[in-house]
């Protein structure tokens, strides 16, 4: 897929693991496993701010699109 | 919480579709019993025969006897008979459009007709064998839907079954009554009436067809719901 999650990349910097963040955005942890491991097919604008905010982070330091072609 | 009408109106719908098709079973098994006895299917009616009337329990004594649709050759307005209406006594003209033809135990058939038969009778127990595992998928199918399973693989491969089985039915049964009509034609051959010939019932292929389109409405269904599934 093209797009990227680093999510485990931001959980790693700010020292949290995925049941913490889990309980903080308010989501199971298996749906955050489900975008951690790039499974998902779609994310709600809701998740995505409420985890950028625990992480203090960008939207941008979470996804990445990177060319599959090349 | 938001499906809970859904799934109740599903529930409902399941039960209803059970018990209408165990009716419907239940009502051709028991209308046609008599003419799977004997072999043959089709409508009947009393007709006199050398002043001999031919009623439904002779008809099992009488093993060769023929349902057989038939039309005036003259056209429309040839009414070859006449019916007595009791009700008003007076006498009225019909012209009816099926017959049972018995004929004598030492009747000699022409050659050919064994070689019909049988393949006529493979046919059958084809359909047969459709009539059995059509009720046992589509029981399967509704037990599915019962407990709340809508968009799942196995729904899929239930209703896509279910429209193959119904349309080879379909095949089927027109083969075998066209197998018929050609040993029926070899049998009878009448004055100023012809053998009519009804390939059957198209409820089945139109809903062997419908089945089919369900399938594949379900399979846009199963994605949605895994993309919906699957976002976070």
């Amino acid at each position: 897929m093209p797009i990227i999650v680093n999510l485990d990349v931001m959980m790693a910097r700010r020292k949290i693991s995925l049941n913490e963040l889990s309980e903080r955005v308010n989501i199971t942890p298996a749906n955050l496993s489900i975008l951690k491991t790039g499974k998902a097919k779609a994310i709600r604008f809701s998740t995505l701010e409420a985890i950028c905010k625990e992480l203090d982070c960008q939207p941008g330091d979470i996804l990445e699109w990177k060319d599959v072609s090349e | 919480m938001k499906n809970e009408p859904n799934q109740k109106r599903i529930i409902i719908l399941s039960v209803l579709a059970a018990l209408a098709y165990g009716f419907i079973m239940l009502n051709d098994l028991f209308s046609d019993i008599h003419s799977v006895r004997s072999g043959f299917d089709g409508d009947e009616f009393r007709i006199i025969h050398n002043e001999q009337v031919y009623d439904e329990s002779q008809s099992l004594t009488h093993p060769k006897v023929y349902f057989l649709q038939i039309k005036p050759s003259r056209g429309y307005r040839h009414y070859p008979d006449q019916i007595k209406n009791l009700k008003t006594e007076t006498i009225l003209p019909t012209r009816f459009s099926h017959a049972e033809i018995a004929i004598p135990e030492n009747y000699e058939f022409p050659t050919g007709i064994k070689t019909l038969k049988t393949i006529n009778l493979f046919v059958i127990f084809s359909i047969i064998i459709l009539f059995i595992i059509i009720p046992f998928t589509f029981i399967r199918l509704l037990w599915s839907l019962y407990n709340g399973w809508v968009f799942h693989l196995k729904n899929i491969q239930s209703t896509r079954k279910l429209g193959f089985l119904l349309i080879t039915t379909y095949i089927l049964i027109g083969c075998s009554n066209y197998l018929s009509h050609l040993i029926h034609q070899k049998i009878f051959y009448f004055q100023d009436y012809r053998l009519a010939f009804r390939l059957t019932d198209n409820y089945l292929l139109i809903m062997g067809i419908a089945l089919l389109l369900m399938s594949e409405i379900m399979v846009r269904g199963l994605q949605l719901k895994e993309e919906q599934d699957l976002t976070v």
